[in-house]
C-alpha cells in the first residue's frame, strides 16, 4: 500500500483476513479496498470504483462509515445525483457525512439540473431550493441579458456547495455585457477547487481572443463568438492574393472575408461589400471573377459616395458629378440630411466646381462622350425596388443636370450662402460664359439675401460696363439704401461718379462735367489729404475742355500748392489720360518734367499718387523710365517704403502688368515683414511669377499666403487670394511639385516657403529659375488602423492556387455592368493611366522620386504594383531613374511611353470603341 | 478657392474634441464652448493654443465648412480594416446546454 500497489495489497489483505478474521485484519482489508477505490476514481474508472464501494459496503457493515466520503465522490463523479444527495434527506445522517456530500457537490457536480430536480431531497430542502434557484439563474444568464436582481441568488451563501456556480453566473453575465474586468473579478472569486472552475480559463481565453482545446469547449466558443477565420486574417489573405495576382486565392479570400463579416458583424455586411467592391475596382481586378464572389452590392448613398470619390480620383469630372448627384438623391432619401441644408449645398457646389473647371466646349464634348459611353440607369438593374425607385427617369435627365450654372443655383437654393453666390458669380463672370449668366447669378443672390449690398454693387458695375448708366445708378442707390456706410458701397459711389465724369469728358460736355465735379466735391472725405489736389487737376481738365487756358493754369497752380509740383504733375497727366485730353492741347498747363528724376525724388510722390489711384480706380500715369528706378529704389536695404505703400505699389505694378516691378516689390515686402504680415507679399509674388513656367511656385505662394491671411482675419485679402487661386485649381495636383491640394500648411512649411522666396530675389526668366524656390511637401501617410480581434481558430489554407495567366486576362473590372470590355491587352503594354496613377501615389507618399531600394523598403505595395505594370524587361531601378530624369526635365519620355499621340490607354468606364 | 473633397473626418473630429462639443452642438453651444476655451487659453498667454481654438471654431461655426464632412469617402485603395476598428466580436447567447457540456469535459 505504501508503494501504491493496491491491487496486490487487496489480494494480500484478503488472504490475511481469511487466515486471521479479526477486526484488525478486516480494517486492513478495508484500507486496501479504499486505496484501490481511490485509484479507480483517479483513473476515471468510476463504475469500477462504484462497484467496489458497493461490495465493501455490503460485505463489511462495520466499515461503512469509512466509505461515506468515497461514496459521495463516486456518486458525484458518476453524475448519480440521487445516490449522492439521498443521505442528506435523512435526519439521522451524521453531520460529518453531510459535509462530505456537500464537499463532493462542490468539487464534482456539473449536472446542476439534476440536483435541482433531485426528488430524493424534499421540495423544501434548502439545498434543493438553492439548486433550483441557481439552475434558473444559469438558464437565464446563458440565454439572454439579465438584471442583477435576476442573478442575486440570496439562497446561495458563500459556504454553500453552489457558491462556485453563483460566481460563474455573475461572470457569464458580465461577459455578455462586455464588462471584461467585472467578469475577471467574478472568476477570481470562484473557489479554486470548484467543479465549475474549468470555466475560468475558457472564459479568459475567449476574452483574450485565444484558442481553446477540447471539442465541447471549442463548440461553446464557436457558438458564442462565431467560428471560421477572423476578418483581419481574411483581409490579409485578400491583400496577399491581390499582390500575387492569384485569382483563385482572391475568390476564396473574398468569400472568407464576407463569411467572417457575416458571422461576427452581420450589421456591417452591406457596407463591407461596398468597400470590397470599391477596392476591387480601384485595384483593376477582373470583373467576372469577382462579381460572383462579392455578390450583390447595394447601391445606396454610401455606395454612390464611394463610387463618386473613386471616379473623381480618375479625373473624370462629368462621371464624378453624376455620381455625386446620385449620392445626393439617395442621401436625402435615407435621411442623411435634408434637401434644404448646407450638406446638400456642399454636394452641389462640389460638383459645380468640378465642372466649372472645364471650358464650355470641353463640357459639351464630355457630355456627348458620356451619353455614348455609359448609362447610370442600367446600374440599377440588379437593385431592390426601393433603390430602383430613386433611379433617374432617363440618363438624359441626369446629363442635363451636369451644368455648372444649374448646380450653383441648386447649391444656392439648398443653402443661400454668400460664398456660394460669389463662386457662382465668379464662374459666370468668366470670359467664356455668356454675359447674362453673371446677371442671373447676381439677381438670384440679391433675391436670396436681400440685405446684402454686394450683389447690387456687382449688378451696378456690370450695368456700367455695358454703358447702362441709369441702371447702374439705380442698383447703386439700392445698395446705399441697404448699407450706406459700407466702404465697398462708398467706393462704388465714388467709382461710378468718376466713371460718369470721365464719360462726360469724353463726350465733351463741360456742363455735365461741372455737375459731376460738384457732386464729387460734396462727397465725404474728398477734401482731405491729396484728394483736393487731384480734384483740382480734374478741374484743370474741365477748364481745358472749355478752352480756358488761364483758368486751367490757375487750377494747376493750386494743385501744385496743395501737393507739390511732382505729384500735381502726375495728377495732371493722369487726369488728362482719364479724360482723353491730348497732352499737346494748347490750353493744357505744362507739367513738371519727371522723366529723369532720380528714384529718391520720383518714388515718394508716386506712392502718394498710388494711394489716390487705388482709391479712385485710376489708371495712373507714370513715365516708363521710372519703372526700373522704382524697382531699384525698393530693393534698397532697408527698404525706405512702408509695407502699406509697398502693397499699393504692388497693386499698381500688377494692374499695369509690370511683372518685373511687382516681383521687386514683393521681394522688398517679404524682406521687411514677418509672419502673417508677409501674406500680401506672397500673393504679390504669386501674381508676379509668369504662369507659363511658374505655376507650381505660384500655387505654393498662394497656399502659404492663404494660411497666413487666415491668421490676419483679412477677408478682403482672402478674397483676393481666392480669386487668384481659382484659375490654378485644376493644376493643383500632386503631380506638380508644390501642389498642396488645399492641405493645411504647418508653420514650419510656411516658414520654409517664406525663406525660399526671400532668397529668390531675382525675377525668374525660365522654368529652372522658377523652380529653385519650390519647396516640396510630402503628403502624410495614412494612419494605421487596428481593430479588436475576436476569437480566432487555427484553420489553415490548403495552399492550392493557380498562377495568373495574362494571356487569358479578363476585362478589368468595369465601373458599370453594361460596358463592353476593352480588347485584351498585350502583356508587354504599359497601361499609361495605371502607371500615372501609381506615380501620383508615389509622389504623394515621398514628395520626390525615390530610389528603387527606398521604394521597396518604405512602400513595398507600390513597388509590387509598379513591377506588374512596367514595360517588358524594364527593371524598377531603370524605370525610376527615367522618371526622375523626366521630372528634372533632362530626358525625353519616349523610352517609357512611346511617341506622343500613340496612347494605348483607355479611360475606365468607357467602351473600347 | 476650390479645395478637393476631404479624405478624412479628422479635422472636424479634432475640432470638436478641442472645443469639447458633441456632433450635434448648435450655434449657441458652440459659441459658449469657444468662449470658455478662450478664457482658459487667452491669446496673450497661450497664443498657439488660442490659434488652434479659433481655427476649430471657424471650422465648426461655418455651416458650409461643417457640412463638407459629408463628402468624405473611405480610401478605395485601402482594405476596410478600419470598418471594424473598436468593434468587439459579438458574444452570442447559447443557452445552458453548451456550457454544461463544456463543464463536463475533462481538461486536456
Amino acid at each position: 500500500m505504501a508503494d501504491g500497489k493496491f491491487k496486490q495489497a487487496v489480494e494480500l489483505a484478503k488472504e490475511h483476513h481469511k487466515r486471521l478474521n479479526t477486526p484488525e485484519s478486516e480494517s486492513l482489508l478495508v484500507d486496501a479496498y479504499i486505496g484501490r477505490i481511490e485509484q479507480f476514481q483517479q483513473k476515471g474508472a468510476l463504475q469500477d470504483a462504484a462497484t467496489l464501494i458497493k461490495l465493501v459496503h455490503d460485505r463489511f457493515p462495520r466499515q461503512r462509515q469509512r466509505l461515506a466520503s468515497l461514496q459521495a465522490d463516486s456518486a458525484a463523479a458518476r453524475g448519480d445525483v440521487g445516490s449522492l444527495v439521498a443521505p442528506l434527506a435523512r435526519p439521522e445522517t451524521p453531520q460529518e457525512l453531510k459535509e462530505k456530500i456537500e464537499a463532493a457537490i462542490h468539487r464534482q457536480l456539473t449536472d446542476l439540473p439534476a440536483l435541482a430536480g433531485a426528488s430524493q431531497l424534499g421540495p423544501e430542502h434548502p439545498l434543493r431550493i438553492a439548486a433550483a434557484a441557481t439552475w434558473q439563474a444559469f438558464q437565464a444568464v446563458t440565454s439572454g441579458p439579465v438584471t442583477d436582481e435576476q442573478i442575486a441568488l440570496p439562497e446561495v451563501s458563500r459556504r454553500s456547495p453552489l457558491a462556485g456556480w453563483k460566481m460563474l453566473i455573475r461572470a457569464i453575465a458580465a461577459f455578455h455585457r462586455n464588462e471584461d474586468e467585472a467578469c475577471r473579478r467574478a472568476l477570481e472569486q470562484m473557489p479554486p477547487d470548484a467543479a465549475v472552475g474549468v470555466a475560468g480559463p475558457v472564459m479568459q481565453a475567449m476574452m483574450a481572443g485565444q484558442a481553446v482545446k477540447g471539442p465541447k469547449t471549442t463548440t461553446l466558443c464557436a457558438r458564442i463568438l462565431g467560428g471560421g477565420k477572423s476578418i483581419r486574417q481574411a483581409l490579409a489573405d485578400l491583400e496577399k492574393s491581390c499582390d500575387d495576382y492569384d485569382l483563385v486565392g482572391l475568390r476564396r479570400a473574398l468569400g472568407a472575408a464576407l463569411d467572417a463579416c457575416q458571422a461576427s458583424h452581420s450589421e456591417l455586411l452591406e457596407q463591407f461589400r461596398q468597400r470590397l467592391w470599391a477596392w476591387c475596382v480601384s485595384a483593376r481586378l477582373p470583373a467576372e471573377t469577382l462579381t460572383y464572389a462579392i455578390g450583390f452590392v447595394r447601391k445606396d448613398a454610401g455606395f454612390w459616395r464611394q463610387y463618386a470619390s473613386l471616379v473623381q480620383r480618375d479625373s473624370d469630372p462629368i462621371h464624378a458629378a453624376m455620381c455625386w448627384e446620385r449620392f445626393l438623391r439617395h442621401a436625402i432619401h435615407e435621411g442623411m440630411f435634408p434637401a434644404q441644408s448646407p450638406e446638400a449645398a456642399v454636394v452641389c457646389l462640389h460638383s459645380a466646381e468640378m465642372l466649372a473647371r472645364l471650358r464650355p466646349e470641353e463640357l459639351k464634348l464630355g457630355l456627348e462622350e458620356s451619353r455614348a459611353a455609359f448609362t447610370i440607369r442600367r446600374t440599377y438593374a440588379d437593385q431592390p425596388p426601393e433603390i430602383v425607385a430613386l433611379a433617374p427617369a432617363t440618363d438624359q435627365e441626369l446629363l442635363d443636370r451636369m451644368n455648372p450654372g444649374r448646380l450653383y443655383a441648386q447649391a444656392a437654393q439648398c443653402h443661400p450662402d454668400v460664398d456660394t453666390f460669389r463662386r457662382w458669380y465668379l464662374w459666370a463672370g468668366r470670359t467664356d460664359q455668356p454675359p447674362k449668366l453673371r446677371e442671373e447669378a447676381a439677381l438670384a443672390w440679391q433675391k436670396a439675401l436681400p440685405a446684402d449690398p454686394e450683389p447690387l454693387l456687382l449688378l451696378s458695375a456690370d450695368a456700367e460696363d455695358r454703358q447702362a448708366f441709369k441702371t447702374a445708378l439705380d442698383y447703386l442707390e439700392q445698395a446705399e439704401q441697404r448699407d450706406k456706410l459700407n466702404p465697398l458701397v462708398r467706393r462704388a459711389r465714388l467709382r461710378l461718379t468718376f466713371s460718369t465724369l470721365w464719360r462726360h469728358f469724353k463726350q465733351k460736355k463741360p456742363h455735365l462735367v461741372e455737375k459731376d465735379l460738384a457732386r464729387l466735391e460734396q462727397l465725404p472725405g474728398l477734401n482731405e489729404g491729396d484728394r483736393p489736389a487731384f480734384l483740382l487737376a480734374v478741374r484743370c481738365m474741365w477748364r481745358v475742355l472749355r478752352q480756358e487756358g488761364e483758368a486751367a493754369r490757375q487750377a494747376f497752380d493750386q494743385a501744385i500748392q496743395s501737393a507739390g509740383p511732382l505729384l500735381a504733375s502726375i495728377f495732371l497727366a493722369t487726369a488728362a489720360g482719364m479724360s482723353a485730353v491730348d497732352m499737346e492741347n494748347p490750353h493744357l498747363p505744362t507739367p513738371t518734367n519727371m522723366q529723369d528724376l532720380p528714384p529718391d525724388q520720383a518714388v515718394p510722390p508716386l506712392l502718394r499718387a498710388l494711394r489716390i489711384g487705388h482709391e479712385f480706380s485710376l489708371r495712373l500715369y507714370t513715365p516708363l523710365k521710372w519703372l526700373p528706378k522704382i524697382a531699384d529704389f525698393v530693393r534698397q536695404i532697408p527698404c525706405p517704403v512702408s509695407p502699406a505703400d509697398l502693397r499699393a505699389l504692388g497693386h499698381y505694378a500688377i494692374g499695369s502688368s509690370e511683372l518685373n516691378l511687382a516681383y521687386a516689390v514683393s521681394a522688398a515686402g517679404l524682406a521687411s515683414t514677418t509672419g502673417p504680415a508677409a501674406a500680401p507679399f506672397l500673393l504679390l509674388r504669386a501674381q508676379a511669377i509668369p504662369r507659363y513656367f511658374g505655376v507650381e511656385r505660384a500655387s505654393q505662394c498662394l497656399q502659404a499666403a492663404q494660411a497666413l491671411a487666415r491668421q490676419l482675419h483679412d477677408t478682403q485679402l482672402l478674397d483676393e487670394i481666392g480669386r487668384e487661386m481659382d484659375p490654378l485649381s485644376h493644376l493643383r495636383s500632386p503631380m506638380y511639385r508644390g501642389g498642396y491640394e488645399g492641405r493645411d500648411l504647418g508653420p514650419e512649411i510656411i516658414e520654409e516657403i517664406l525663406q525660399a522666396e526671400r532668397r529668390a530675389g531675382n525675377f525668374p526668366r525660365n522654368w529652372p529659375e522658377a523652380q529653385e524656390a519650390v519647396v516640396l511637401l510630402p503628403r502624410k501617410p495614412p494612419a494605421a488602423s487596428e481593430f479588436e480581434d475576436g476569437w480566432d481558430d487555427d484553420t489553415e489554407d490548403d495552399g492550392q492556387h493557380e498562377e495568373y495567366d495574362p494571356q487569358a486576362d479578363e476585362a478589368p473590372f468595369p465601373l458599370l455592368p453594361n460596358l463592353a470590355p476593352p480588347a485584351a491587352s498585350d502583356p508587354g503594354d504599359v497601361g499609361l493611366r495605371d502607371v500615372m496613377q501609381l506615380l501620383t501615389q508615389l509622389l504623394e507618399r515621398f514628395g520626390k522620386v525615390p530610389s528603387a531600394p527606398e521604394l521597396k523598403r518604405d512602400a513595398p505595395d507600390l513597388a509590387r504594383r509598379f513591377s506588374h505594370r512596367l514595360p517588358g524587361g524594364m527593371s524598377l531601378d531603370a524605370f525610376l531613374d527615367t522618371v526622375a530624369a523626366m521630372v528634372n526635365n533632362t530626358m525625353d519620355p519616349g523610352p517609357l511611353f512611346g511617341p506622343p499621340g500613340r496612347s494605348k490607354h483607355r479611360r475606365p468606364g468607357h467602351s473600347g470603341h | 478657392m476650390n479645395p478637393p473633397p476631404p479624405t478624412s473626418t479628422q479635422p472636424w473630429d479634432d475640432a470638436r474634441q478641442l472645443l469639447g462639443v458633441l456632433a450635434d452642438a448648435d450655434t449657441e453651444q458652440l459659441r459658449a464652448a469657444y468662449l470658455d476655451k478662450v478664457r482658459q487659453h487667452p491669446p496673450d498667454r497661450d497664443p498657439e493654443t488660442f490659434e488652434r481654438i479659433r481655427d476649430a471654431y471657424e471650422l465648426l461655426k461655418n455651416p458650409r465648412l461643417r457640412a463638407m464632412r459629408v463628402l468624405v469617402a473611405p480610401d478605395p485603395d485601402e482594405l476596410p480594416y478600419e470598418l471594424f476598428a473598436g468593434r468587439r466580436q459579438p458574444r452570442r447567447f447559447t443557452g445552458p446546454q453548451a456550457w454544461l457540456d463544456m463543464l463536463k469535459e475533462k481538461p486536456a
